[in-house]
């Protein structure tokens, strides 16, 4: 059997969800779309069914993506998610308006089970349901439960092993309808005269019918002058005046006075308050992002800790061998660089929950809305874009929460632009080889203020293409910024922690593959080169080793690396792009790290070290400066790392796309190849040539 | 015509119409119908967008938006 859950946001769905199938729960995809589907068995009797958690949504009536996943699963008997039985979940603090989409629904002719959830939360508020009006008027089985309290659940499943009923109630279609009906159903084939009515009305979206059937339709629909807008206004309003009626009877204690929003009021006139309401919001903004940039170190050093020593451990268990090296080098390594993002991903989200759980987050949109309009995007990108400054990984996922799909889409575009936590090691390198460490007004240093100058550029980049996008891109639906703020209440801890989990899953099992797939390849590279240059230098390097009676000195090991990878692919490839990135003031020793840091930038830091075979765990990096700075071009003479070589790399690595992980995350949450190719691009484009001007400007 | 964005904090009126079709949807799904009573609830810190209170809900709306709503306040 497959089960739909279905009701308005804020209704306490999902946590009803979490509680009927806690871990037995997986995210996967609706065909086609970039919506996650959240599905998970439970056990009910002896048998084992199918619950679909579906998107939250007010009606039947579409206005973003996640809710035409409701409206096709609902209305196409053919899809594969159609339900055998709908769960109705209400909400019991706001059973007027939740009665719109559940009259919709349940004048869809599905089996039906209600359940009014919250009722501890109503009945606090001194509103009491008799739930037997509504029992009686639809034919339907009523439950009262609350999710949290875990309250009524053994009846609703009792309920769901019933399998439900149909509504008893002539499904409400408006007169205009009533005399088209006929016309429809020899179109769709269809016997229920409301599918029928939101068909016609939404035909250009329904998957019910064929491409034949909707030119039928829509040439019907402007035979008759049918507008759908107006087709939409009608419905709802029928169906409010009906709705208005049942609900008096609904409420038992009706008191006009009493309203089930007064705590929540209180809580705002201090959350929201005209001059304390910002200081709180940036203060709870500040927390989160100090725990992604650096709380999250913690678990991470941990993390990188445990698989340097797993690494070595299967080195020295293992004869030297390519496959060793496969195995250590390169799937160790590779896992490691996975892995390493859990932490920052389960943190973000973990406050994430937390926010929506409580209902702060719709206040964060709403208070700092105004601040992100003027580049067209609104409140609902605040979380994810700061979020960016510590990592982009975990930013990215969190545009899931932007429901405006343009907006969405503008964020997920110009996140990488904000200068994350792996530009921190870059940035100190390259600053510190010109910029001198001189105090400025008596507490700032010349130092840290390069590094903000560089963090606001990235941002104002990052806002700057974004009202760009913002005008190019042309939205087909009219978007608007109507929001509901919840009430509050307190966060559902196992909401949290499953959030924290799934997000992490989603991250290394989707995610994981491609990255682990290109640090393969990366480190195949950096690791092997054309045929006998590297046995040329391993041949030299045992030579050596014999002479010097079996032990490398630390400065000829290093020597050795260096030899290794300036005659590895890697070291071909910067020679063979040193063309290309001469313009910009490298050389193609600069070119091996570009190629190596599309790893991670940071990396940049340690194939610096390398190629000039300094000791990388060096804690002031001051040795690889020195030689960075004494480096000559040979053809010239000229010095490589001039101030204009530098001032451009760092416009380089603020702007370009130099991260295999965010390219993995963007084609995860996309769904295509198509937009992290896009965005690599036109980031990689933008990076030369504002880094060509920059090395002009220098010059 | 007065728009429910020139109300006060505090004050409540009646919805007397809808200039706007597409919005006049999203606000009737959520609630907020033509005859209902409202009250603006609050003005975010700067100054827009503005939260509008009915019975039952609380939301967010932009003041380009709110001015497609029609109102006639209550004494």
């Amino acid at each position: 059997m497959n089960i739909c859950l279905v009701g308005n946001p804020n209704c306490g769905k999902t946590t009803l969800f979490n509680l009927l199938t806690g871990l037995n729960q997986r995210v996967g995809n609706y065909s086609g779309v970039t919506v996650d589907k959240f599905s998970g068995k439970i056990a009910i009797g002896k048998e084992f069914h199918q619950l679909i958690d579906l998107p939250g949504t007010y009606s039947l009536y579409p206005k973003s993506i996640d809710e035409t996943i409701v409206f096709n699963t609902l209305t196409n008997s053919n899809s594969e998610n159609f339900p055998d039985v709908v769960v109705l979940v209400m909400n019991a603090t706001q059973m007027r308006r939740n009665m719109i989409l559940a009259s919709q629904v349940l004048d869809l002719g599905i089996p039906t089970i209600i359940a009014i959830n919250m009722i501890d939360e109503a009945n606090k508020n001194k509103v009491d349901i008799d739930h037997e009006v509504l029992a009686d008027t639809y034919g339907v089985p009523v439950c009262l439960i609350s999710a949290t309290k875990k309250v009524g659940i053994q009846q609703l499943k009792e309920q769901i092993k019933e399998g439900g009923k149909q509504s008893q109630m002539p499904a409400m279609v408006s007169d205009e309808f009533q005399s088209h009906q006929q016309k429809i159903k020899e179109i769709t084939g269809e016997d229920n005269a409301y599918t029928n009515a939101v068909t016609l009305t939404l035909a250009e979206q329904s998957k019910k019918v064929s491409a034949a059937q909707r030119i039928q339709l829509l040439e019907y629909r402007k035979q008759n002058n049918i507008s759908p807008t107006k087709a939409m206004a009608v419905d709802i309003n029928n169906r409010y005046s009906f709705i208005n009626g049942l609900v008096n009877h609904l409420h038992q204690h009706k008191n006009n006075s009493v309203t089930t929003l007064s705590n929540t009021e209180k809580i705002d006139r201090i959350l929201t308050h005209k001059w304390l309401g910002l200081p709180i919001a940036m203060l709870v903004l500040f927390f989160i992002f100090q725990a992604i940039f650096s709380f999250a170190s913690w678990p991470m050093d941990l993390l990188d800790g445990a698989f340097a020593n797993l690494g070595a451990f299967v080195e020295n268990n293992l004869p030297e061998s390519w496959f060793r090296d496969l195995i250590v080098e390169g799937i160790i390594a590779g896992l490691s660089g996975v892995l390493i993002f859990i932490p920052q991903i389960a943190i973000l989200f973990g406050f994430i929950a937390i926010l929506e759980g409580t209902g702060y987050m719709a206040r964060i949109s709403y208070m700092l809305d105004r601040l992100m309009r003027s580049v067209g995007l609104s409140g609902n990108s605040v979380v994810p874009m700061m979020s960016g400054f510590a990592c982009a990984i975990p930013a990215v996922m969190a545009t899931r929460n932007i429901k405006n799909t343009k907006e969405r889409f503008i964020s997920l575009m110009v996140i990488p632009l904000l200068s994350c936590s792996a530009r921190l090691p870059v940035y100190i390198l390259l600053i510190g080889l010109f910029i001198p460490r001189k105090p400025i007004f008596g507490f700032l240093n010349l130092q840290g203020l390069t590094m903000m100058g560089f963090y606001l550029f990235g941002l104002v980049l990052a806002l700057a293409i974004a009202g760009i996008m913002n005008v190019i891109i042309k939205n087909k639906t009219k978007q608007f910024f109507i929001m509901e703020l919840p009430r509050y209440r307190f966060p559902q801890w196992r909401n949290v922690l499953l959030t924290m989990y799934q997000k992490a899953k989603i991250f290394t099992l989707e995610a994981g593959k491609i990255i682990l797939i290109i640090s393969v390849i990366l480190w195949v590279l950096a690791s092997y080169g054309p045929k006998g240059k590297l046995q040329a230098v391993d041949a030299k390097y045992e030579q050596l080793q014999e002479q010097e009676g079996g032990e490398l000195t630390a400065e000829q090991n290093r020597l050795y690396s260096q030899e290794k990878l300036v005659n590895s692919y890697a070291g071909h490839f910067g020679k063979a792009i040193e063309p290309v990135i001469k313009p910009l003031g490298y050389d193609w020793k600069i070119g091996i790290a570009l190629l190596t840091s599309f790893a991670a930038r940071e990396v940049f830091v340690g194939t610096m070290a390398t190629i000039y075979s300094v000791d990388a765990d060096d804690e002031n990096i001051s040795s690889l400066k020195e030689k960075m700075l004494a480096e000559t071009n040979p053809k010239t003479g000229q010095k490589v790392y001039t101030m204009a070589t530098v001032a451009s790399l760092l416009v380089f690595f603020a702007i370009a796309m130099q991260c295999m992980s965010t390219l993995a995350i963007v084609k995860r949450e996309t769904k295509s190849w198509k937009w992290p190719v896009v965005q690599f691009v036109y980031l990689t484009v933008l990076a030369y040539g504002l880094s060509f001007i920059t090395y002009r400007l220098f010059l | 015509m007065k728009t429910i964005n020139q109300l006060h904090i505090g004050q409540k009126a009646t919805i007397t119409g809808f200039s706007d079709e597409n919005i006049s949807l999203v606000l009737n799904e959520l609630g907020f119908f033509l005859g209902e009573t409202i009250e603006l609830a609050s003005i975010a810190p700067m100054g827009d967008p503005i939260c509008i209170k009915s019975q039952e809900t609380l939301i967010s709306i932009r003041e380009s938006e709110a001015k497609s709503i029609q109102i006639k306040p209550l004494p």
